[in-house]
């Protein structure tokens, strides 16, 4: 059954390309042939999602009068479920439950989750092949009959499914329902199990003895970065790359603005992290690597990030170094080349503007710390990169609520850009 | 509506990778105009200047098309997806301030990177070879009283290129300005249509919100075929607001306009075919309304190759407000199914009702969105008894338009009025 429903989306799929009018005549006949002899007969079970165990996991939160549930099966609970492997084709169901308790019916706006979800027959299309005639029908009309209600009439609960993108890891995603004048504003985090980030497996309480961090003021913090070390090394101890950023957040914070900035974590010991690894700072291994990709090619920048043996006030101090990489960049050569950019501003920069464009970010300055480089005497680091920097740190003080654009507040400390 | 998928989706400006093959073998020169760049002013790409002042920042910019950043650059980097988007800021204010390129694209390519896409990716990175681009580039300083001009690479967009030049001052004061600028080289169907001359003052009729409801509702249900004897698919998008209003929302939400049906754009087609490649502006088919085609569609591309909603609009003679009033016809291709008729068609998801509440939020994150409402006028067709399209494509709907006034100035999802025009969904 499987095999025709593959044929059928190969041909449907890949656009029959290179063939010949003719021969995408025969090959639709072809295909038509496969689907008749097909035993495409299993018939669709309909779905009990009150009873699904994922549901046990649901996030709840309020905002005045709308209550919204969320929770998000993984790739096993989704195939339990449904039958279909939604994960297989990038498709995430996230499960919604809203109630109004206020007395105007309430919209949900569904473009909030995911600008290009997909619509629910648009998901069952994709399995059209895997039932029987009647199953298919089934198939169809549950989706369509499952999809998360926009209008939530007042006093009221209405739930049901959004088909969103895959996210790698934890699930994190903003939800907006509105009623004539007001709206209101909702952020998940959704943790998946069996899903294990590299900062999941550090014991952050663990990471110092209370006697090695120093507890500083604002004005200490610059101190204390402006004489910090200047660069991550090698297990051998040669200087790697600068560290150029500082983050001033506890983890919560932390997490929400990267997932807001729509950077993805990386699983530890994962291939793609290898060159990331090879950064030793305070003794070890970047405790959080983060990436983020260009929907249009290979290239993307990396976050790696160490928790410091800092704190201003009660807040936790973080610092790493932002740049552009190479994908998949391996070997030899691959270290030499595995960074695009030399100018690692631009990097820095990129952060920065990441982090205060979605809205995360209280507070910035700048502090000096690392030598200097120019682009005609460029620096290099222990795999013979090259690279060049005005020699300064950004420090990003991040909120768990969102802060208007206009409202970051910019520290008079080093300027903001040389140039 | 389908589109005959003889031409599937997906390629970027093709034609001009043929010739720009060519041009690469002469060689990644820089022109010498960008040499003169050391004091921080790189000469414009040409005249199509755009300007615009916000308290004391004046902001200029300038798209070169295809073929003028190839000669510039030396290199097609349309091709790599990259645009070139030339910016003069100039600072009249006494406070130093800094330009955001996270605003222009939030995915901007570093010079270098540019130059890593120049050289096919594949090449190990010439450490010298990056100067040019480095040079030619926009610098985000600006000095108070000074004036600074450069290039900031962000991704393709041909047809009407939409952006903002976002500039912050040391204090974290603001200034946000947002361009519209048309990029030469595509021949896009509404840059013909005379609006002002689609109805004469006599056929305009200025109505009332009771005499808004009642003509949307009297008209058809549906758009037809040429002979205007067949039904095509359901009418059930109105739309209130000027054509500039409506077309800049549009291309905020990231719409792409419509090529005509000429020999490029067939070519193109053709090519987008073969190659599987995407060409985001590929003609679409005419449905008639009024006795006329559309007079603009636009196009939306998801990630996927078949994944593309198509919107087709026609100004109606009703004037609300001031402003006219469209009527329109939103489809959302899933997938693509074989017919004997074209082989391949695209297959729209037949819940017309779930891609009209998509665009109605499209509109709302794009804060081009006032007030909306609904009205009937499609006529319903239940799940279990659907109608068809033109190409045998069943759909269902509840039979309601949604009207849509647009909004002028940006406008929060917290602001949006949601009247009752007589019908809920």
């Amino acid at each position: 059954m499987g095999y025709y429903a593959r044929v059928l989306d190969f041909t449907c799929m890949i656009e029959i390309k290179f063939l010949s009018v003719r021969r995408r005549a025969a090959l639709f006949i072809l295909t038509g042939l496969h689907l008749l002899a097909g035993c495409a007969t299993t018939p669709f079970v309909v779905p009990s999602v009150e009873q699904a165990p994922f549901i046990g996991r649901a996030i709840v939160e309020t905002q005045q009068t709308v209550r919204v549930a969320a929770a998000v099966p993984d790739a096993e609970e989704t195939r339990n479920l449904i039958g279909v492997d939604l994960y297989a084709k990038g498709i995430q169901p996230v499960w919604l439950q809203v109630t109004n308790l206020g007395e105007a019916s309430v919209y949900a706006a569904l473009h909030s989750i995911d600008d290009e979800y997909f619509s629910p027959l648009e998901v069952a299309w994709k399995f059209r092949g895997w039932f029987s005639k009647q199953g298919r029908a089934d198939m169809e009309r549950w989706f369509y009959e499952n999809q998360m209600p926009r209008r939530i009439p007042p006093g009221e609960t209405r739930s049901g499914f959004v088909f969103t993108h895959i996210a790698k890891g934890s699930k994190a995603f903003n939800f907006d329902a509105y009623s004539s004048g007001r709206s209101f504003n909702f952020t998940f985090v959704v943790p998946m199990p069996g899903f294990f980030a590299d900062y999941m497996e550090v014991d952050f309480e663990a990471v110092y003895d209370e006697d090695e961090i120093r507890v500083v003021d604002l004005n200490g913090l610059r101190e204390a970065l402006i004489t910090y070390p200047c660069c991550s090394t090698n297990e051998s101890g040669e200087a790697g790359d600068p560290i150029n950023v500082v983050v001033v957040a506890q983890e919560r914070a932390l997490g929400l603005a990267l997932l807001r900035a729509e950077w993805e974590e990386t699983p530890a010991n994962d291939p793609e992290t290898a060159v990331a690894r090879t950064h030793r700072h305070l003794g070890r291994r970047p405790d959080g690597t983060f990436h983020k990709a260009r929907p249009d090619g290979s290239e993307r920048k990396e976050l790696r990030l160490w928790l410091a043996p800092l704190l201003l006030g009660e807040q936790k101090v973080w610092v790493g170094q932002v740049s552009y990489e190479l994908q998949r960049a391996t070997g030899k050569q691959g270290f030499k080349n595995y960074r695009i950019d030399p100018e690692i501003d631009n990097a820095r920069l990129y952060l920065l503007q990441n982090f205060w464009y979605t809205q995360s970010l209280a507070a910035l300055g700048y502090v000096r710390g690392v030598p200097p480089a120019t682009f005609d005497a460029p620096s290099r680091n222990f795999a013979d990169a090259r690279y060049f920097t005005d020699g300064k740190r950004v420090v990003l003080f991040l909120s768990e609520t969102p802060v208007a654009m206009d409202e970051t507040d910019v520290l008079p400390w080093e300027r903001m850009v040389v140039e | 509506m389908i589109e005959p998928s003889m031409c599937p989706p997906r390629v970027w400006r093709p034609v001009l990778i043929l010739c720009c093959a060519l041009a690469l073998l002469a060689g990644p020169a820089i022109s010498q105009e960008l040499n003169s760049s050391k004091n921080g002013r790189v000469p414009p790409p040409n005249d199509r200047l755009h300007e615009t002042v916000f308290d004391e920042v004046r902001v200029t910019t300038a798209v070169p098309s295809a073929a003028e950043t190839q000669q510039i650059f030396g290199a097609n980097l349309y091709r790599r997806n990259i645009q070139p988007v030339w910016v003069q800021i100039e600072n009249l204010s006494n406070e130093t301030l800094w330009f955001l390129p996270l605003g222009l694209d939030e995915q901007y390519f570093t010079p270098i990177e540019t130059i890593y896409r120049r050289a096919k990716r594949n090449a190990a990175l010439d450490f010298e070879s990056v100067r040019d681009i480095y040079d030619s580039s926009m610098r985000l300083r600006l000095d108070a009283g000074s004036v600074r001009s450069g290039y900031i690479f962000s991704r393709v967009d041909e047809g009407t290129k939409s952006f903002n030049v976002d500039v912050v001052g040391d204090k974290g004061k603001h200034y946000l300005m947002t361009f519209f600028v048309q990029v030469p080289g595509l021949r896009i169907d509404h840059y013909k249509v005379a609006w002002n001359k689609l109805y004469t003052d006599n056929d305009f009729k200025d109505v009332d919100r009771d005499g808004l409801i009642a003509g949307l509702e009297a008209l058809p249900c549906c758009a037809t075929d040429e002979s205007g004897e067949e039904n095509a698919d359901p009418l059930n998008i109105a739309l209130v607001g000027h054509p500039r209003d409506l077309y800049y929302a549009l291309i905020r939400a990231g719409w792409d306009e419509t090529e005509i049906v000429y020999r490029t754009s067939v070519l193109k087609t053709i090519a987008s075919s073969l190659m599987g490649k995407e060409y985001r502006y590929s003609p679409v088919s005419s449905l008639y309304v009024f006795g006329r085609a559309q007079d603009a569609a636009f196009q939306k591309a998801r990630a996927n190759i078949d994944q593309r909603n198509h919107l087709r609009l026609w100004m109606t003679p009703m004037r609300y407000e001031g402003k006219p009033v469209w009527i329109g016809q939103i489809s959302r291709d899933i997938g693509v199914r074989l017919t004997w008729k074209t082989i391949t068609t695209h297959k729209i998801d037949p819940n017309v009702d779930e891609t009209r509440e998509y665009l109605l939020e499209d509109f709302a994150y794009a804060q081009s969105l006032d007030k909306v409402g609904y009205v009937k006028g499609v006529g319903a067709a239940p799940y279990d008894k659907p109608r068809s399209n033109l190409t045998g494509d069943p759909y269902f709907t509840d039979g309601l338009r949604v009207v849509l006034f647009v909004s002028a100035e940006p406008s929060d999802i917290s602001e949006i009025q949601v009247l009752d025009l007589g019908y809920a969904p």
